[in-house]
């Protein structure tokens, strides 16, 4: 069952969104900002929740769901409000559907001591609604109650509920009560066969028996798009059927109305199912007619009326009523399938005008088209779910692949192009020019596919600031911004551990407690911001506190115990801020198991610089602190500056690189024994030899003799990349490294040029920091595990 | 024969869908009521196979919506509902629902509830 | 892993021998890629001498070890006469540096013996076993060795 096991895939990739869609809305009625719709929206989410779940049979998921879906019909019918107290409850119950979900998911078995007390306390709040809140008494809404039974043996709906029960080979007979019945539990869709069905176990078939039916159709049996022709159909599959018509109600022509019904159909069935099972085919309209089933022999009351003319050929009536323009004729040539069916009508005479709209009114036989129908809901809510189609990840990734290949391709003709001295102006070169312009266009609306808010990261994040909140007795008040920013969904995937850990880090280390917070004079409340933003063709995700700050003497007293800075070491406060970053700093025996989970801020910055990224703190005291992280949009592409040094040919990420500059000799200023820095402007930055940076020279090129590229890291340090030549600009496709091997120190990644070669692309800031290392520890060689 | 579909669960869709597709039938889908209006529009259908519980226009005012439309006066329409409450059955029934199928619901029983209302 | 099973549960192996200097050695040609002469590795900084750098292969970007250099031997300059053998390590993918491809071996469980204390260290923790083919010794490369960066990552 491959396909099944792709929907229920889909299922939980629905329960996702669903779960995310239900948390929003709760938080927005805990902000006060919810309105009925958001009511509504929520209810939907777990309605749906349940929904697919009893598809694939979770009973455990199905019977949470349901109790929670029946509060939240309570708040969406205002028969409880949903007071903030309410609202906490409730998003603690979200919280726990989610696990219930995630058990699910993984077959695993949820916190069964937290569900039932959940469990419990959602039924506390249902049960206790009678005398507390203002009943508003809705026709629709249901009796709150799951558990009443009478509920369940609505009209028409019993037939339903029995070959359920059948279906789940309960043999609890006629009782279909309990919620659990209701829910189907044990009803498999997939795994049963209709066998089941057609013998009914209520009763034993007592072996061919002829029954009576006699049927009378109301006009709203053929206004709700029933038809007597489909049922006798159905009849006819049970056995043979003998019909006749009673037409004794029939009027004259000039009062027929066509909106009416005047036959009554007279059915003698042979057949060996149960009398529920002919019943069942009466299901959908025995509200809208007038129905006896009888054994012959025992219809007293349901006599057919005398002047009945039968019908000999069922499937000649049949074919009659089907041919009849009815399905499709629009409102002025109606006539009815009784009307035609009438032998007495054979031929029809032309119906004037006038009585057909006159009788056409009850619903108004407007031709307008159907989007004349209000939309109930006001379209505040952005979340419009347009056209849309769904297409397997893969094949982005496999199509961006492809457009990467392209890239590599144009850039590899044009350089073949270039080779040969056509002139800038010759057809071919601006043939080349087109053919480069459209491939940029097809790979930026490629990775356009594949760009996503951020959103799916940042709604997971609430839950956390919860979650630590509660660990660590601290209240916080979560904002959030920018969730709309899109990025690459290779990066989307890289946020959530370190947004994890800044929001964990600033919760448990920057926010005070409430006590101390409000001794300070604040609000005992701690604000965590989290931001997106695009800046610099880069996305930054900023998570900042109203805390207390960073406590630099202590940070620096760690830092010195453990070794990492020495004693008399001059650090601006940004560099002390910094220092929670250094390897090792935050094995500090302080680390709570929050912020830490065993992972330090060294990890986190490591694996962000891997993917081209930077993070960085800065802090005020006593007003908090804030993290900064900068990805790039993709991890597909890059704008590059292709540079030579020392014969090997690197690539600097464009948006590092503030300008290009040939330095005269007297902008050069020794700086120590090695070093030295060029005067640009009023500063001084220092100048960075890339070619001996990386072991690719032994000596420092003179910086005169080359180019130097004036970067700027996250920092807002400067530093100058002294190169040979810039060979000039060009888009990137990027290639790991890790992916075959491992991490290199100073390299953020490859790309595959023009000429095939493979050119490394340039970490900056760690060459840069590479440099103030100097001199070089030897590279550690590692031999195999022994 | 084609069915539309209108669930705002794209589980639901999907579970539809596979049953509908073995059955035979063409299958075109809508995400909510509104859409549904827009996709009936648009494809046509010989059945229609709705959701109660929908955002913006939920299935009541849907059902009463293609009513309201002489050329859709005769399409079947079937309801889905998971709601046990007969009230609910009932308003989508004065709306002017065909028939109904309940959630979960047996592939078999789908069909059968579509050939009950559909020639 | 998966080439452990293989061992015991299969009479025959295959395996690709091949010279560096006057040694031979082979690996498993379930572990094979390809094979395909030496073209101008981009060198990576702040790697051990053994790694040569990167090529690319077909739009990937494979890192190039030297073989010789890794297992301590005398290590050459790389000619057109150099071979790469593609290997899969795991989850990658890297080209080992050899001087020629000598041979395919069909090899049977007996044929295989474990290696001699005498060897070296280096070379010891790299073989797996040694093979004796028609009076040659060929060793067998224990390749999820080599890169012991991995196995520093993973730990």
């Amino acid at each position: 069952m491959d396909e099944l096991e792709q929907i229920k895939l889909t299922f939980f990739q629905e329960c996702d969104e669903l779960l995310a869609d239900l948390e929003s809305g709760l938080l927005a009625m805990e902000a006060g900002e919810g309105d009925s719709e958001t009511v509504n929206a929520v209810f939907r989410a777990v309605h749906s929740v349940k929904g697919g779940a009893g598809a694939f049979a979770l009973e455990a998921l199905v019977r949470y769901a349901h109790v929670f879906e029946t509060l939240l019909d309570d708040v969406r019918s205002n028969k409880i409000a949903a007071s903030p107290e309410l609202v906490r409850v409730l998003l603690r119950a979200a919280d726990i559907l989610a696990d219930q979900v995630t058990a699910a998911r993984t077959g695993g078995v949820p916190d069964e001591a937290a569900t039932a007390a959940m469990v419990g306390e959602l039924e506390g709040w249902i049960n206790g609604q009678g005398g507390a809140a203002a009943p508003a008494p809705t026709q629709e809404s249901p009796a709150g109650a799951p558990s009443a039974p009478t509920d369940e043996l609505g009209i028409g709906f019993t037939p339903m509920t029995i070959s359920i029960d059948d279906f789940a080979a309960e043999p609890t007979a006629a009782a279909p009560a309990a919620p659990t019945d209701e829910l189907g539990i044990g009803f498999t869709p997939m795994q049963l066969d209709l066998a089941e069905f057609d013998a009914p176990a209520e009763e034993a078939p007592a072996g061919e028996q002829a029954w009576i039916i006699t049927f009378h159709p109301h006009a709203a049996l053929y206004a709700k798009a029933n038809e007597t022709a489909l049922l006798l159909r159905e009849l006819e599959r049970l056995g043979p059927i003998e019909v006749s018509i009673d037409d004794s109600e029939l009027v004259s022509l000039e009062h027929l109305d066509p909106e009416s019904a005047y036959l009554s159909w007279i059915v003698r069935l042979t057949t060996d199912v149960a009398e529920e099972v002919i019943r069942d085919v009466f299901e959908f309209v025995s509200d809208d007619c007038e129905l006896t089933i009888v054994r012959e022999g025992q219809e007293e009351v349901a006599e057919p009326a005398a002047e009945a003319a039968p019908v000999d050929d069922v499937a000649a009536l049949i074919a009659q009523i089907n041919a009849e323009p009815v399905v499709a004729a629009p409102a002025q040539d109606e006539i009815l399938p009784t009307v035609a069916a009438a032998p007495v009508v054979a031929a029809p005479a032309p119906v004037t005008p006038e009585p057909v709209v006159q009788a056409a009114t009850p619903a108004a036989p407007a031709p307008a088209a159907a989007k004349a129908a209000p939309p109930k809901a006001a379209a505040n809510e952005p979340a419009q779910p347009q056209a849309t189609i769904r297409v397997d990840p893969e094949r982005i990734d496999r199509l961006i692949d492809l457009v990467g290949e392209l890239v590599i391709n144009q850039a590899m003709l044009a350089q073949r192009v270039g080779e040969h001295g056509f002139a800038p102006s010759s057809d071919i070169a601006m043939g080349l020019d087109e053919l480069e312009q459209l491939t940029r266009g097809i790979q930026d609306s490629v990775m356009a596919i594949r760009a996503q808010p951020v959103k799916s990261v940042f709604q997971r994040m609430p839950r956390l600031v919860r979650e630590v909140a509660n660990q660590t007795g601290k209240q916080v008040r979560l904002v959030m911004e920018g969730e709309g920013t899109e990025v690459d969904k290779t990066v989307i995937e890289r946020l959530s551990d370190p947004i994890t850990h800044m929001l964990r880090n600033a919760i448990d280390h920057g926010l005070e407690s409430p006590e101390d917070r409000v001794a300070a004079g604040k609000n005992g409340e701690g604000t965590v911001r989290l931001a997106a933003l695009h800046r610099g063709g880069r996305i930054v995700i900023e998570v900042q506190d109203d805390g207390r700050g960073i406590n630099r003497g202590r940070v620096r007293q760690i830092a010195i115990d453990k070794g990492l800075i020495s004693p008399d070491a001059v650090l601006t406060d940004e560099e002390t801020d910094n220092l929670i970053f250094l390897p090792g700093f935050s094995t500090a025996a302080k680390v709570s198991d929050i912020s830490g989970r065993g992972v330090g801020m060294d990890v986190v910055r490591r694996s962000v610089q891997a993917l081209g990224g930077r993070i960085s703190i800065s802090s005020r005291p006593g007003e908090g602190s804030i993290f900064t992280l900068s990805l790039p949009l993709t991890l597909a592409v890059l704008d590059g500056m292709v540079i030579d040094v020392a014969g090997h040919t690197l690539v600097v990420p464009l948006t590092a690189i503030i300008e290009s500059l040939r330095p005269k000799s007297e902008e050069i200023k020794a700086l120590g024994p090695q070093g030295s820095v060029l005067a640009v402007r009023d500063t001084y930055v220092p100048l960075v030899d890339v070619g001996s940076v990386l072991g690719f020279r032994n000596d420092l090129m003179p910086a005169t003799d080359g180019v130097v590229l004036l970067v700027e890291n996250e920092d807002g340090g400067r530093a100058g990349l002294v190169a040979d030549a810039i060979q000039g600009q060009r888009q990137v496709v990027i290639k790991s490294l890790e992916s075959n091997y491992r991490q290199v120190d100073g390299i953020a990644a490859a790309t595959i040029l023009g000429d095939g070669r493979v050119a490394l692309i340039l970490d900056v800031d760690a060459v840069v920091a590479l440099r103030r290392r100097e001199p070089r520890a030897p590279e550690p060689i590692l031999h195999a595990a022994e | 024969m084609k069915i539309l579909t209108v669930d705002d669960s794209r589980t639901m869709r999907d579970m539809l869908r596979m049953a509908l597709v073995k059955a035979g039938f063409n299958v075109v889908e809508a995400v909510d009521g509104e859409h549904g209006l827009e996709v009936l529009t648009a494809n046509g259908a010989d059945v229609i196979i709705t959701d109660i519980n929908m955002p913006k226009l939920d299935g009541f005012g849907f059902i009463e919506a293609v009513r309201e439309d002489a050329s859709y006066r005769a399409t079947p329409i079937l309801v889905l509902t998971t709601e046990s409450d007969p009230a609910k059955k009932d308003r989508a029934r004065r709306a002017g629902a065909t028939g109904w199928i309940v959630k979960p619901f047996h592939p078999d029983k789908l069909v059968e509830a579509i050939r009950r209302v559909a020639a | 892993m998966a080439e452990t099973v293989q061992q015991s549960t299969f009479d025959n192996r295959e395996f690709i021998a091949f010279c560096i200097g006057e040694q031979e050695f082979c690996v498993d040609i379930m572990s094979v890629r390809e094979i395909r002469g030496w073209s101008p590795a981009t060198p990576l900084p702040q790697t051990p001498d053994y790694m040569r750098g990167v090529i690319n292969l077909r739009g990937a970007v494979l890192p190039i070890m030297d073989l010789a250099s890794r297992l301590g031997l005398q290590s050459n300059e790389p000619s057109e006469r150099s071979v790469i053998i593609v290997v899969r390590m795991g989850e990658r993918t890297i080209g080992l540096l050899v001087d020629a491809v000598s041979d395919i071996l069909s090899v049977t469980q007996e044929m295989i013996q474990a290696t001699p204390d005498v060897a070296c260290d280096k070379v010891k923790s790299f073989v797996r076993g040694l093979i004796t083919v028609e009076g040659r010794m060929i060793s067998e490369i224990a390749n999820e060795r080599l890169l012991p960066e991995l196995e520093a990552l993973a730990a």
